[in-house]
């Protein structure tokens, strides 16, 4: 799923595409991009590999410990978060042009049907 | 089998926080979000029942009461219905202190050329006449305005002449260190029920030390106790400011508060602009400043306990967004942006600008957020191109960082700040000082609401009804 490497002050990673998605993954680099340098490569299989560069001061081995506990949260938070935003994209839309269209002009299907 | 609703969702400490579309918040247990989304919460479950009543999820594609839902989410933006509310008028730019942290880039109080121009003065209420909003704010600011007493007069009989027409609801509000407040000043805000909003830092030796001033304390003491005597008590309030030296008396400041026969403080933090802006380190700071929040909040809530009734406005401002079903109307924490749909300010000089931070930004010859001149169609600056490019990036719904963050409904983008330390109006979240120390406080309230419910939930019930009455 997801494979680390502590190397010459560098967070190596390996993940598989198909269980995190692109737009998961840029979020979780955004989370991770004020204190590290990124650098992503696509490779074969679906699989991508990110060296994340510490913007300051050395990567410790317990620091590298609590990076992969925290880019293992934040891929499994991120996730859901994925599936929620595309799963309520819809009713989502709904809820905001009933409450901000002008109800004169709005004619109101019946959603229930 | 159930669907989800929009909802988002953040870790404190041991639990999680679910939040909806209109702000009702939920505290959960670890992993809890994980198993609504994965659809293994079962319908004999308490929490099956709270979901579906806060709507975070539904037995059908669309909810029974989504009109209701709809109802509530137009109320929880209902601030964007009157456009600009908050017009700010800087009379002008002199002033009389010399303080520290200065961030209007004051100028010598001899210093003419830095009052407005009547004829300025005159097209700008014009422009506020055209705002849609019945109700408006004619804010008067400085430098110290209280120099300007001709040009306050002025910009009062003409608003309260052009109104016959309007028949707007203006509120008048000076802005003045309160060191100098004559006595023509005086029965100017008698007379037009202008509110007064003064500077009080805190405790003598701090207030004197942030001034610059040695008897500065004394002045403004004295201006309070002057105004509240022919203008009542209710018609004067103060705001303090957090130099970094104020960081280190957080009881002091609040004790100060009430000496001087105050119920309420806004601990405010130092914005990084004018001489503000040359602060060293910026991230210490807002660490300090978090701390120093959370001393003082703890300190307000004993007061508050031991039957002193005292309120920390900023805290106050986040309850009701959290609380209740309405915005607050506080500038700084809206979405879209407070600048130019809640404020507008029109310079010394004439030009207009998109917030008060904007103006100063341009005291440093920074005109990024200068939205027209006075001069200008109202049409140009409030929907002109300018205000179109902010209008991409001003909502928290849409920009990244904020797009996700669960406390998205209790906070609000602020694309000058944004620029103003990160030098992008974009911002970015993972370095934000500004998302760093909302956060923090959001989260600070959120776990006081949590996990010391019965202690401070009947005190900030208190202060909410204070604010709505």
């Amino acid at each position: 799923m997801i494979d680390f490497i502590l190397k010459e002050n560098r967070c190596n990673l390996t993940v598989d595409l198909s269980i995190f998605n692109e737009r998961v993954l840029s979020k979780v680099i955004y989370c991770l991009s004020g204190d590290y340098l990124v650098y992503q490569q696509n490779l074969e299989n679906n699989i991508q590999f990110i060296m994340l560069e510490k913007k300051q001061g050395i990567l410790s081995s317990d620091e590298f410990q609590l990076l992969k506990q925290k880019i293992n949260q934040l891929l499994i938070d991120y996730k859901n978060r994925d599936i929620i935003n595309l799963e309520t994209k819809n009713i989502r839309d709904i809820l905001y042009v009933k409450a901000f269209t002008n109800n004169d002009d709005f004619e109101d299907f019946n959603l229930m049907d | 089998m159930y669907y989800l609703l929009p909802f988002r969702f953040e870790r404190l400490k041991d639990k999680e926080i679910i939040v909806n579309e209109v702000g009702d918040y939920l505290i959960i247990d670890r992993n809890t979000v994980d198993r609504i989304v994965s659809r293994k919460i079962s319908p004999d479950e308490e929490l099956y029942k709270d979901l579906i009543t806060s709507f975070f999820i539904s037995e059908t594609v669309v909810p029974p009461l989504i009109d209701n839902y709809a109802t509530r989410l137009r109320t929880k933006k209902s601030f964007m219905d009157g456009f600009t509310s908050l017009h700010i008028f800087v009379l002008t730019l002199r002033c009389n202190q010399n303080c520290l942290y200065c961030q209007a880039s004051a100028k010598e109080h001899n210093a003419l050329q830095y009052d407005m121009k009547k004829e300025d003065l005159s097209r700008a209420i014009d422009l506020m006449f055209k705002s849609p909003s019945h109700s408006v704010t004619m804010e008067f600011q400085g430098g110290e305005p209280t120099l300007t007493p001709d040009l306050l007069t002025y910009a009062v009989l003409e608003a309260e002449t052009r109104n016959k027409l309007y028949k707007k609801q203006i509120t008048y509000v000076l802005c003045t260190n309160s060191v100098s407040l004559s006595d023509r000043v005086i029965n100017i805000c008698n007379e037009y029920r202008i509110l007064i909003s003064t500077s009080l830092d805190g405790p003598e030796f701090l207030h004197n030390r942030n001034r610059g001033k040695t008897d500065s304390y004394q002045k403004v003491v004295a201006g309070i106790t002057k105004a509240r005597t022919v203008l009542g008590e209710d018609r004067v309030s103060a705001l303090m400011t957090t130099s970094e030296y104020s960081l280190d008396y957080p009881a002091e400041i609040i004790n100060s508060y009430l000496e001087n026969g105050f119920h309420s403080i806004f601990l405010r933090p130092l914005n990084p602009y004018g001489l503000a802006a040359e602060n060293d380190d910026w991230d210490l700071y807002f660490d300090r400043f978090v701390e120093f929040y959370k001393r003082s909040l703890e300190y307000i809530i004993q007061l508050n306990k031991e039957g002193t009734f005292f309120i920390e406005e900023f805290a106050a401002l986040l309850l009701r967004k959290i609380l209740t079903p309405f915005p607050n109307g506080f500038v700084d924490l809206q979405s879209p942006s407070g600048i130019i749909n809640g404020v507008i300010v029109y310079n010394y000089d004439g030009y207009v600008y998109a917030s008060d931070e904007s103006r100063m930004l341009a005291e440093y010859n920074d005109y990024s957020f200068r939205s027209g001149h006075v001069s200008d169609k109202y049409e140009n600056i409030f929907y002109g191109r300018k205000t179109q490019e902010l209008a991409q990036i001003w909502i928290t719904e849409g920009i990244a960082g904020c797009s996700d963050c669960a406390f998205q409904s209790y906070c609000g983008a602020d694309p000058v700040r944004n620029y103003s330390t990160q030098g992008d109006s974009y911002g970015f979240r993972p370095t934000s000082s500004f998302c760093k120390k909302h956060k923090s406080i959001i989260s600070y309230i959120i776990s006081l609401l949590t996990e010391r419910e019965d202690e401070v939930l009947p005190i900030f019930k208190k202060w909410l009804r204070r604010n709505e009455g």
